[in-house]
């Protein structure tokens, strides 16, 4: 099967339009599945051209796009033709985050996205919430923040804390902030003494000496007592319930949040080392249970933490990085990546996805959270959705 | 990675742009050149380039209409194929441009020689060798032996700013200039104006820092006499890197303010930056981001970075999405033809022009080059016809009139 690049006229680059996915015929075949060899898109034109180098959206032919021939097609999002989304995250499919840059944040409520707040020079790579009706954290580059519902709607507030001084000259990369629930929140990135203390590259959301509320350092170590300490640099976190949480990052390195009992007098919680098949970064880890833990990376890297306690290098259909990883199941996981690359695995193999893009440009895709019936993609030009109307489910 | 960026194409005619710059050389000496050597005068051969359009015709088929077009397998004027120092041929025909090439100087083999003598160099200029001298050197006595003799630098009375340029007797030369200006004077090898150099006030070594008024008392803080009129007699502000300025115009508190001083993160005084009263606007600050003094930073879509610095944090590849957030390679060896790119606060990789990722991995980067491979002619996957031997030129498949009309 030849998948196609769809595109449809008149649309401003990064405005994804659900109205143009259109129900007429179109010329793609039938398709029973998944393809693992065919490329996601083609482009109008696969010939390169001096057109490659702007971001001007080149003429795209008018199309209709065709929503059931696809696994997913865009949805409408007020966003600026000049920002991109980094990630998203949502309770249910009235109440789905998607965060990027120009201080672009974006919810769905009602089944349409609004945007929330105005446009800033700050930019978030990261958003997690506890659940419905929680107030989801989001993270900006190098500071954590909390949109706190208030009478007239939701409110962008920092949540840097104690110790914490919004300095450019101390601050430290931010990467990933998530968690199990309000009173257990993580956040992961460059190693730093950003929140005071000791240098660390993961902090929890805890208390102060003075009794304040405080990111605390979580010591990120290797050997089996704990003994030596390690300043990596950690790209994402996933964290589920009482299921160990995980944290994974440059060079392949890769960490798991265990308490220690070496001590019986002073156990202590920390993030222990555990070695993966290959030194490529890792962007994104996701887990459907303590034995079944998914992290995706750099040149297409899929690796997976299975029932051997050990970390197993993925065959994977890409060569291009991928960003993000989710999945509602053992055998329905979702992993995106740069060229509108979507891949899923259905408890077998990783295959290659559809996607329709309104605009001529192929976007880089950062982030994927869903429902399990609804799947959500952000990237570089907008959000893609997978709703029943997509053939070929899972 | 971005495919998109991956292919990034320029139009790169690197070889006419080294024969324009080698025409720039100047006091040129023929050293070797063959009676072999091609004709210099002739035109360079068209070189449409990978991003002309793909239907654009040879500039042959004017010349030979009813002809039609064939595969061309022989290089075009002033270009072949030579072989390296190891008789290995290169990995694509007809790279070799015979014009400038000091190794295959106007014919494959023909290296220019080296030249042994100071400040000369050997070059290969329209396919002939020649020896040039370095910038700001002369051969003045037109001897090879003794190289290019004369520096600018020596400031040579017999050779002042120019072969033959004789200063008078007792006249130096200074700066390639016999003498000083009217108004200066020779201090030190230098030419000064004594009625205002702190340095030699009045005459020569006469530093108005040991030379000033008896009776100057008690002098406001950062304040001195400075040179004016030939005398340490004007109460001014210190001279020095400090820059001290009087900008509230009161003695009392002498020169309050200095333009130049720095708080530990870098930050130059924000209410005075540069200048007495120039105010920076909130969320900017005073530093020197050019060298030219400081100024209020950063401008609009740029963020204050530690050095002090401005940085774009959505497209510096050094300042992705945060300051000092470098975007990594994911070549594994070399520079893979291309370089670390941000783009909307995102690392990706961005080929150099000419070059490509056609292999679906990015550890060996942009591996194709675009203008002379020709299995990727002008674009991934475009191939000339390989079993004839049909070289890839500037990013198209070399052609020519065919010899015999078609029927």
């Amino acid at each position: 099967m030849k998948s196609l690049f769809l595109g449809s006229c008149c649309v401003a680059a990064g405005l994804a339009s659900a109205a143009a996915c259109a129900t007429a015929d179109n010329s793609v075949e039938p398709d029973a599945g998944f393809d693992a060899s065919s490329p996601p898109v083609v482009e109008p034109d696969a010939t390169p051209t001096a057109d490659a180098t702007t971001d001007a959206p080149l003429d795209a032919p008018a199309v209709p796009i065709d929503c059931a021939t696809v696994h997913f097609c865009p949805e409408a999002a007020p966003l600026s033709p000049l920002a991109s989304l980094n990630a998203v995250w949502g309770s249910g499919p009235d109440d789905v985050w998607a965060v990027g840059t120009r201080g672009t944040i974006l919810h769905r409520e009602n089944a349409a996205f609004v945007a929330v707040g105005g446009a800033s020079s700050e930019m978030f790579y990261s958003v997690w919430g506890a659940g419905a009706g929680s107030d989801p954290w989001i993270l900006g580059s190098t500071a954590p923040y909390r949109l706190q519902r208030g009478a007239s709607g939701f409110e962008l507030q920092p949540a840097f804390y104690a110790d914490y001084t919004p300095n450019p000259f101390t601050q430290a990369r931010l990467w990933a902030i998530g968690g199990s629930s309000d009173t257990d929140v993580i956040l992961a990135g460059q190693s730093s003494d950003a929140f005071g203390g000791i240098t660390a590259s993961v902090w929890g959301l805890g208390t102060s000496a003075g009794g304040e509320l405080a990111w605390n350092q979580n010591p990120t170590v290797r050997g089996a007592d704990g003994e030596q300490t390690d300043y990596p640099t950690l790209r994402a976190l996933f964290a589920r319930g009482t299921d160990p949480a995980w944290a994974v990052g440059e060079n392949g390195q890769s960490y798991r949040r265990i308490r220690l009992e070496t001590d019986a007098d002073t156990p202590r919680t920390v993030w222990q080392y555990v070695p993966t098949e290959a030194y490529r970064t890792l962007e994104s880890v996701w887990a459907s249970g303590p034995d079944d833990v998914w992290a995706v990376g750099a040149l297409g890297t899929i690796q997976h933490f299975d029932l051997s306690g050990a970390w197993h290098l993925q065959a994977s259909p890409t060569a291009v990085a991928l960003h993000g990883v989710w999945g509602s199941g053992p055998s329905d996981v979702w992993a995106v990546g740069d060229e509108g690359v979507i891949l899923h695995f259905d408890g077998t193999s990783w295959r290659l996805a559809t996607a329709a893009f309104d605009v001529s440009v192929v976007p880089n895709l950062y982030g994927v959270w869903g429902t399990g019936t609804d799947v959500w993609v952000v990237g570089s030009r907008g959000v893609l959705h997978r709703t029943n109307a997509n053939r070929s489910m899972p | 990675m971005n495919r998109r960026m991956r292919n990034a194409l320029g139009l790169t005619l690197a070889a006419i742009a080294m024969l324009a710059a080698c025409d720039s050389a100047t006091d040129r000496v023929v050293i070797g050149a063959g009676d072999d050597a091609p004709d210099a005068a002739a035109a360079p051969p068209e070189s449409p380039g990978i991003d002309s359009k793909p239907d654009a015709a040879p500039d042959l088929r004017p010349e030979q209409p009813s002809r039609g077009i064939c595969v061309a397998t022989e290089c075009p004027t002033h270009y072949d194929s030579c072989p390296d120092f190891s008789d290995r041929l290169p990995p694509f025909p007809c790279q070799t441009d015979l014009r400038n090439d000091i190794e295959n100087c106007g014919a494959c083999g023909a290296a220019c020689p080296l030249v042994g003598v100071v400040n000369m160099v050997s070059s290969c200029i329209d396919g002939t060798c020649e020896a040039s001298c370095r910038e700001d050197t002369f051969d003045c006595n037109g001897i090879i032996d003794d190289g290019c003799e004369m520096s600018l630098a020596a400031n040579d009375p017999n050779n002042c700013g120019a072969c033959g340029v004789v200063c008078g007797e007792g006249t130096p030369c200074v700066d390639g200039v016999c003498g000083c200006p009217a108004g200066k004077t020779l201090c030190g090898g230098q030419c000064v104006d004594l009625s205002d150099d702190n340095a030699n006030c009045g005459a020569c070594n006469t530093s108005c820092l040991d030379h000033q008024p008896e009776d100057a008392g008690m002098l406001p803080p950062h304040m001195t006499y400075v040179c004016a009129e030939g005398a340490c007699a004007r109460l001014d502000c210190e001279p020095g890197f400090e820059a001290w300025r009087n900008c509230n115009g009161s003695l009392d508190d002498g020169c309050e303010v200095a333009l130049a001083q720095r708080d530990e993160l870098g930050f130059a005084d924000p209410d005075n930056c540069g200048q007495c009263g120039k105010t920076c606007a909130p969320g900017r600050k005073c530093f020197d981001t050019t060298g030219d003094g400081p100024a209020c930073e950063c401008s609009t879509g740029q963020t204050i970075c530690p050095g002090p610095s401005c940085a774009d944090l959505e497209n510096d590849p050094n300042n992705c999405g945060a300051c000092n957030s470098f975007c990594p390679s994911p070549v594994l060896d070399g520079t893979g033809n291309g370089k670390p790119s941000c783009e909307r606060g995102q690392c990706g990789f961005e080929c150099g022009a000419g070059f490509a990722s056609c292999n679906d991995t990015m550890e060996d980067g942009c591996e194709a080059d675009l203008l002379r491979d020709p299995r990727n002619c002008g674009g991934c996957g475009v191939q000339c016809d390989l079993g004839a031997g049909q070289p890839c030129f500037n990013g198209e498949c070399l052609k020519k009139p065919c010899d015999e009309a078609p029927r």
